[in-house]
């Protein structure tokens, strides 16, 4: 109808195609990354997207019900941030895994200067 | 009804600076993202810091971790000393003198 | 009138959250370890999605909305930071090493394992 609107229609498709590539680059690091922790960032970047997504097809639906599940998605997203450090803390330690160095206590990592 | 006036003052400098600091740390995110990929330089630094309640030491440890190229990676037990992830650091006294500036005197105000 | 303003303002909006989330994403990708990746994700991702919810409540008429959505980034924007700290915390304390390009290293062996 008006000028503002086009301008309006236009952006929500700019977002969306911009949120598809944030989408499927974050999910190639889930299904990449190499460690536990690399995936569980990309996890977190997830829900980000997600919740963007929700903002924008609020938007161009109109649907204001949208905000609420956005509420309910970011509280999700915390707690299962949460929940997957305790994981990565108790599963133990990454070095001893991986150099099989046998009792030893978890070291600090060697920094390389 | 004056101190609450001052307090409710500085609460809001604070929130205003923490957002701007939110925008310029996004785009020096995204500077050092497009960028060229040897440029960053990250380290772990100790920031020794002189809050005395718990309350302050989260609102720094948040504030920090959405300002630009800092996130805050543990506090010690005793609350005197943060350890910060810091994503392009050419040198530690800088990154320590800006945090101490920026936020750690204002919470200081705020705490009475 | 004001529904030419929202409506030119709200797409500003969309398309900078969306173009913050994606240099997250980018950065996610690009950057070389876990914990440069996370400044990437806890920053650029979190005000992304911050700015689209405003946009929301930049959009709609309905005050009751407007609230929910300015909660809602008040609320991420108090947990992204936490969940960030938490998962650097735990990995560097299950020993996860940090990029040959770091640095420094100031914290002492351990510091992490003492209050778990």
């Amino acid at each position: 109808m008006s000028g503002s609107e086009t301008f309006l229609g236009g952006a929500v498709t700019v977002a969306l195609g911009l949120l598809c590539l944030s989408f499927l680059v974050t999910v190639y690091r889930v299904v990449r990354g190499p460690t536990l922790p690399d995936r569980i960032v990309a996890l977190d970047m997830l829900v980000a997207v997600a919740l963007g997504f929700i903002a924008v097809i609020g938007i161009r639906t109109g649907i204001t019900l949208y905000i609420d599940v956005a509420i309910a998605l970011g509280l999700v997203g915390f707690l299962a941030t949460v929940a997957f450090a305790r994981f990565v803390l108790s599963r133990g330690s990454y070095r001893e895994k991986n150099a099989a160095e046998g009792e030893t206590a978890p070291s600090n990592p060697e920094v390389k200067l | 009804m004056t101190a609450i006036a001052t307090k409710a003052i500085q609460v809001t400098s604070l929130a205003t600076i923490f957002l701007r600091e939110l925008v310029v740390s996004s785009v020096a995110v995204a500077r050092s993202v497009l960028g060229a990929k040897d440029a960053t330089t990250s380290a772990i630094i100790a920031v020794p810091i002189g809050l005395r309640t718990a309350a302050g030491v989260t609102t720094l440890a948040n504030c920090v971790s959405l300002t630009p190229g800092t996130t805050s990676l543990h506090v010690s037990e005793d609350m005197s000393t943060l350890y910060i992830h810091v994503l392009d650091a050419p040198s530690a006294d800088e990154v320590i003198a800006s945090i101490k500036s920026t936020f750690e005197a204002r919470i200081k105000e705020i705490e009475g | 009138m004001t529904h030419v303003i929202t409506n030119y303002l709200t797409g500003i909006l969309i398309v900078i959250g969306a173009a913050f989330a994606l240099v997250a994403s980018v950065g996610l990708l690009r950057l070389p370890e876990f914990y440069t990746r996370m400044h990437a994700a806890s920053k650029a991702g979190t005000l992304g999605a911050c700015v689209m919810l405003i946009a929301v409540a930049v959009y709609t008429d309905d005050t009751a909305v407007a609230s929910r959505a300015l909660a809602g980034v008040i609320f991420f924007l108090l947990t992204a930071p936490i969940s960030a700290h938490l998962l650097a915390k735990a990995a560097y304390a299950a020993g996860y090493p940090l990029w040959e390009g770091s640095v420094h290293d100031e914290m002492p062996p351990r510091a992490a394992h003492k209050d778990e």
